[in-house]
């Protein structure tokens, strides 16, 4: 039961959002942009804010996390991971650059990977390899009977 | 009857070598069947990546560079595989699993809505049947086929068409996906399209494996009337070129 409800929370996707937000400041909006856009427990997300001349912090609403984005060649960024008690769904990350804010989205899902076939076309490989060394092997032993067929009659 | 000596003699000179010959063919039958038998997973080395967690590697531009806005995907066309197909919205679900296209319309793939569309800044992604119980090969099963320097092609819904050129596939465990390149951010506009591939596990009815192929920006244009009269694929017919 535990387990059920620890792999339901750590399914979560975080979606993540290519989040554009228009700052209020005069000079160029800054722009939040998260990658992955799609996570899962365990992913390492990277914030960048794009425009953004001074060190900026990061929080991601209604969870505790705060992550420092340091400014280096005119954007500010930082990263995090996952935690495995986000449940699955949209987090929205707002992001402080001085006197701007911008936020972004980011999609958490559960890591599962995507259902896209049903298995009408797969082919037993496994199968089709054994198959190929019995004749292989078949071959072989008919081949080594020939030749001491041979030698016996050569003698 | 006297046999020369010198025939006998390159006979039993060659018998010891196809009997060497004949014995390591047994060996290489042998073992394909112990391969076969035992289940080999697919090897994948960790990934390398030039810049450390925390840093993209690039500066981030996506307001610059001609990007485009925001506008839906209606279809995509990869010529060089005869992949034609109409898309559909595709979200998540409660639970967090990603929604796939409706089994019943399998020459339908979706563009997953929470990442960009065509010619915005980021990832698109795309996602399509490899296979259905009703149709055999699906929408998607084309994409094998596909190889470094194809186009692929979305219409967007305001009549903008952009081009992709494919730069490579990867397979990855569906239990081990790596998100942070599946759904990551390149430079340039990305586009990235997802299937089902490896194993097929009977028991749980799912392939072992997500199949993604990556493609980069290559331009976009507006809509011509040969992009407009483009004939889509139907219900039976996924191209399945090469």
């Amino acid at each position: 039961m535990l387990q059920a409800v620890r792999r339901l929370t750590a399914a979560v996707t975080l979606g993540a959002g290519l989040a554009l937000a228009a700052a209020t400041g005069a000079n160029a909006a800054v722009t939040v942009t998260l990658t992955p856009v799609t996570a899962t427990a365990g992913t390492t997300v990277t914030v960048v804010a794009a425009s953004c001349s001074e060190n900026a912090t990061a929080t991601v609403k209604d969870t505790a996390l705060k992550v420092d984005m340091p400014v280096a060649d005119g954007q500010a960024q930082g990263s995090f991971v996952v935690p495995n008690e986000w449940r699955a769904g949209m987090y929205t990350i707002a992001v402080r650059c001085g006197d701007d804010t911008a936020s972004g989205k980011l999609t958490v899902a559960d890591g599962t990977g995507a259902k896209t076939g049903s298995g009408s076309t797969a082919s037993d490989p496994a199968a089709a390899l054994a198959l190929t060394g019995a004749a292989a092997a078949a071959v072989a032993v008919a081949g080594l009977w020939l030749l001491k067929r041979r030698s016996r009659i050569d003698v | 009857m006297v046999r020369p000596a010198g025939a006998h003699r390159s006979e039993s000179a060659l018998r010891p070598l196809a009997a060497v010959g004949l014995a390591m063919l047994m060996a290489g039958g042998l073992g394909l069947m112990l391969g076969g038998l035992t289940p080999v997973p697919t090897i994948r080395l960790p990934g390398w990546s030039a810049h450390s967690a925390g840093d993209v590697g690039f500066t981030v531009d996506p307001d610059g560079g001609g990007w485009l806005d925001r506008s839906e995907p209606t279809r995509v066309d990869a010529e060089a595989v005869g992949m034609h197909a109409p898309l559909v919205d595709l979200g998540m679900s409660r639970g967090g699993e990603f929604e796939v296209p409706p089994l019943g319309r399998p020459h339908v793939a979706g563009w997953f809505e929470h990442g960009a569309t065509p010619g915005e800044f980021g990832p698109t992604v795309l996602l399509g049947h490899l296979d259905t119980e009703a149709s055999g090969p699906a929408v998607f099963y084309a994409l094998r086929f596909l190889a470094e320097g194809d186009r692929v092609e979305l219409a967007r819904e305001d009549g903008i068409v952009v081009s992709y050129e494919v730069t490579r596939t990867e397979a990855y465990s569906k239990n081990a996906l790596p998100y942070e390149e599946v759904f990551g951010i390149e430079p340039e506009p990305a586009l990235r399209l997802i299937t089902c591939g490896g194993r097929f596990d009977r028991e749980s009815g799912d392939y072992a494996e997500n199949v993604v192929v990556y493609a980069t920006y290559a331009g976009h244009r507006d809509a011509t009337a040969e992009d407009r009269s483009r004939p889509l694929n139907d219900r039976d017919d996924f191209g399945l070129h090469r």
